[in-house]
Order: C-alpha cells, then sequence, then structure tokens
C-alpha cells in the first residue's frame, strides 16, 4: 500500500530538527545545516540566521555547510 | 517496470506476506561467489577488495527489492526497518532508510524518530533521508535560492554543472 507523504510532516519537526544542530556529533550538524538549504520545512530568512550563527562554530566542515547554505540562500533578492 | 513492484497483480498481494520468510531465507543464504567459494553475506566478496575499496563489484542478491516490496506493502514496523538500517548489504541499509523515513512521515513520528539519533541510536543516514523527505514548494524560498541549492549539491561530483546552475540562478 503506498501512501502519500505529507508535506508538512518535516515543517512539524522543525524544532526537533534545528535542536539537531547543538548535536555532539559533527556529521549530524552537517547533515541539517545542508538541509536549511533544501528549504521547506524552515522560514529562510530563520535559515540564514542559523548558517550565520554557525560560522564561528568549531568545527570546519559545519562552517563550510553553513558558508554554502547562506550562498544558496544569498543572491540579488536578499 | 521491476517484477518485485507489480503489487497490483492479485497473485503478487496474495504472496507479498510470505516475502518476510523469503526474505529471512536469503538473508540466512546469502549470495554465493564461486571464484572464493562459499556464501557472501555482504555485498561485496571480502577477499577480492580491501575493507575500504571505493571500486568493487556488487554481488547480485534480491533482499533489496524484497525489503522495499514488504516496506511498501506496509509489513515491516518501524523497529524493523531501523534494523535493517545496519544490515551488511548497502542497497538493503539504503532502502530501509528510506521506508523507514516514509513510514515515520506518514505515522507522524518524525520528532520521536530524530530524539533517538542523538544518543546515537540511530544510522546516520536514516537522517539524511528524513531532511530529504518532500516539502511544500510554497515555502518562501525562491527559484534561485532552489536553483543554487541543486547546484550546490552536484558541486562536488559535477563543476560544471554547478557553474552552469549557478549562472542560471543569478540571472533569475
Amino acid at each position: 500500500m503506498i501512501k502519500r507523504i505529507p508535506y508538512e510532516a518535516l515543517r512539524s519537526a522543525k524544532d526537533d530538527l534545528v535542536s539537531l544542530l547543538h548535536s555532539n556529533c559533527a556529521h549530524v550538524k552537517e547533515v541539517i545545516m545542508s538541509a536549511l538549504a533544501r528549504g521547506g520545512w524552515i522560514d529562510p530568512i530563520e535559515a540564514k540566521a542559523l548558517a550565520r550563527g554557525a560560522l564561528r562554530g568549531d568545527d570546519p566542515g559545519v562552517r563550510d555547510r553553513a558558508l554554502e547554505t547562506l550562498r544558496t540562500l544569498g543572491g540579488r533578492q536578499e | 517496470m521491476n517484477r518485485a513492484e507489480g503489487s497490483e497483480y492479485p497473485l503478487f498481494q496474495k504472496l507479498t506476506p510470505r516475502l518476510e520468510d523469503v526474505l529471512e531465507y536469503w538473508t540466512a543464504r546469502g549470495t554465493t561467489f564461486k571464484k572464493h567459494g562459499g556464501a557472501i553475506y555482504g555485498d561485496h566478496c571480502p577477499k577480492c577488495y580491501p575493507e575500504h575499496s571505493l571500486v568493487r563489484t556488487v554481488l547480485p542478491s534480491p533482499r533489496e527489492a524484497l525489503v522495499r516490496q514488504l516496506g511498501k506493502a506496509g509489513l515491516l514496523t518501524l523497529d524493523r526497518l531501523i534494523e535493517l538500517c545496519n544490515d551488511q548489504r548497502d542497497d538493503v541499509k539504503q532502502a530501509a532508510a528510506r521506508l523507514a523515513a516514509t513510514k515515520a512521515a506518514e505515522e507522524n513520528t518524525i520528532s520521536d524518530l530524530l530524539a533517538r539519533v542523538d544518543p546515537g541510536e540511530l544510522p546516520d543516514h536514516i537522517l539524511c533521508e528524513i531532511v530529504a523527505l518532500p516539502t511544500d514548494t510554497e515555502s518562501g524560498y525562491t527559484v534561485a535560492q532552489r536553483l543554487r541549492h541543486t547546484a550546490s549539491a552536484s558541486l562536488m561530483h559535477f563543476p560544471l554543472v554547478f557553474k552552469t546552475v549557478s549562472d542560471q540562478a543569478d540571472s533569475v
């Protein structure tokens, strides 16, 4: 039986996803940071603020992902 | 169409509940590999390739198709899918992770699943599948932002695609 995946599923778990940015595992933080750029579950302005905040973090991988996210969310519209 | 996905056939629907037995059979049986003899339970022969070899021949097995069909039929619980995410075969892990994320979305239990990520109870690739779940396109993200994300995701493997799509994004 194939069911339709509810689009709001991710949005309803937004707070839990964002809280994983404070995970002890760098890879988990990188996955969430990249997901901010994909959107659909978080407001772009909030996503940018979170990415900016991660730019001063300790982990270089997370900083890279934050930079990519900001590059994705940036542009002429801003 | 893949035969394993032919769920519209009545005979297939009748047989689907028995596929769990078939999956167990193939899990115990493994894949026969004549070159070095014996059964292989992972997706490659450990005698032919070093542990972290990037290039390797994947041995065929029907287990990934069986997991997909059982998952689509709703015959695998979330716990069983999570267990399969630690399988020895990468294709089974991938299919199980995708099904687990989809099932959690359908049952509105994503938050419960996410609570298990940080203590290390869940494999990382489930998280990757969760954040890849389809979302509403009317989310406030512009076309240019979406194009840049596509370009960024393909940057590692296709630098030319990145440049082309990125240029398109700037012109939107």
